[in-house]
């Protein structure tokens, strides 16, 4: 849940990028962190194996300034992705307001990000959240790749919800933006149902 | 709708932050933040030119939950609190129940005892003024307001270069 702090008049919202390992999480964050102007974004912060691999995690703040009197952030976190690290996914996932499952749009992958997307659902339920309630969105990366499955398959597999899915060339920024729009379209309308006097 | 746990009032923001300043002041503390469990800053207090808060905050975050793993491991419930030696400050965690982190970075003229000491002291007063905030019925200016997730999302799109 966002942290709505009345007294100081600020909203921090935590957007976690989920996925099989090698999908592309941390190279989203790296474009956004290329392309947003550094007014309003802070360091991009990697907890990563001397290989690149996220050990723990990658955090990038954003900033929006003030909005209607509150200071309104967002931290954008990247879980590893690698199966053993299970334990460091479900601390990253902790008070996750929204989520962006980057998924390995080629052929050969499809089993891994649907074992990913079931682990996603299983740690969101062991913090008490059924993942249908979650704001999700769903990234097809490495479109530019040309062994990619087709958008009905990949729905097939991992969209039962009908939740906005995106293709997405994460390394040129093509879906990115699109994607990380769309979650906090989603995450800023839950705070505003939520957050609002009944 | 149901206040979520951590909400402050102006007022409650004011007692946290008197209760850092004086723990600064007294115990000769260089830093002091107040961290969610979620790792976002709350609050901070003393010298914080040195640090990026928000990174930190959530480092911080991080490393407290995967400690508190630890603890479950070797079949602690949790760790109240758990400290880190440097060459030149030293830093002192301590849990505010289930919502926050204390963390109290200090430099070595300072000793460990005293700072146990004063942050349990600390950690109470929070403790107090969470209750008491999860307690209060007046909701007087919980409230986003209606239009703020467009206003948002327009200062996104701005930001993206939409």
């Amino acid at each position: 849940m966002a942290t709505i702090n009345y007294g100081y008049r600020e909203i921090n919202c935590k957007i976690v990028y989920y996925g099989p390992g090698m999908s592309g999480k941390t190279t989203n964050l790296e474009t956004i962190h290329q392309k947003v102007p550094a007014s309003n974004r802070g360091k991009l912060t990697s907890l990563a194996t001397k290989t690149d691999r996220t050990l723990f995690f990658d955090l990038l703040p954003l900033d929006l300034g003030t909005i209607k009197g509150f200071k309104t952030k967002f931290q954008l976190y990247t879980v590893p992705g690698q199966v053993y690290y299970n334990a460091t996914r479900k601390l990253v996932l902790r008070g996750a307001d929204g989520v962006v499952f980057v998924a390995d749009a080629q052929n050969d992958r499809m089993e891994d990000n649907v074992e990913s997307l079931d682990n996603l659902k299983e740690n969101l339920q062991e913090h008490g959240i059924d993942i249908a309630q979650v704001p999700l969105v769903l990234g097809w990366n490495k479109w530019d790749l040309p062994n990619h499955a087709t958008v009905d398959e990949l729905n097939e597999a991992m969209n039962p919800w009908g939740v906005p899915a995106f293709e997405m060339e994460a390394l040129s920024g093509r879906g990115v933006f699109d994607a990380l729009r769309a979650v906090t379209q989603l995450v800023l309308e839950k705070i505003e149902q939520d957050g609002a006097r009944p | 709708m149901a206040k979520e746990v951590g909400s402050l009032s102006l007022e409650q923001t004011q007692q946290i932050e008197q209760a850092l300043k004086g723990y600064v002041d007294d115990v000769g503390v260089t830093t002091v933040l107040l961290v969610d469990r979620d790792g976002h800053l709350v609050t901070e207090a003393g010298v914080t030119d040195a640090i990026d808060p928000v990174s930190f905050g959530a480092l911080i975050s991080a490393n407290f939950a995967s400690t508190q793993q630890i603890a479950g491991q070797m079949g602690e419930e949790n760790f109240d609190a758990f400290y880190i030696q440097g060459h030149e400050r030293d830093l002192y965690l301590s849990a505010v129940q289930e919502i926050a982190i204390l963390v109290s970075i200090f430099p070595k003229e300072v000793t460990l005892g005293m700072v146990k000491v004063f942050a349990e002291k600390v950690v109470q007063v929070l403790c107090d003024t969470y209750a008491a905030a999860a307690e209060s019925t007046d909701d007087e200016g919980m409230s986003v307001g209606g239009g703020f997730a467009d206003s948002a999302l327009a200062e996104l799109d701005k930001v993206l270069g939409g």
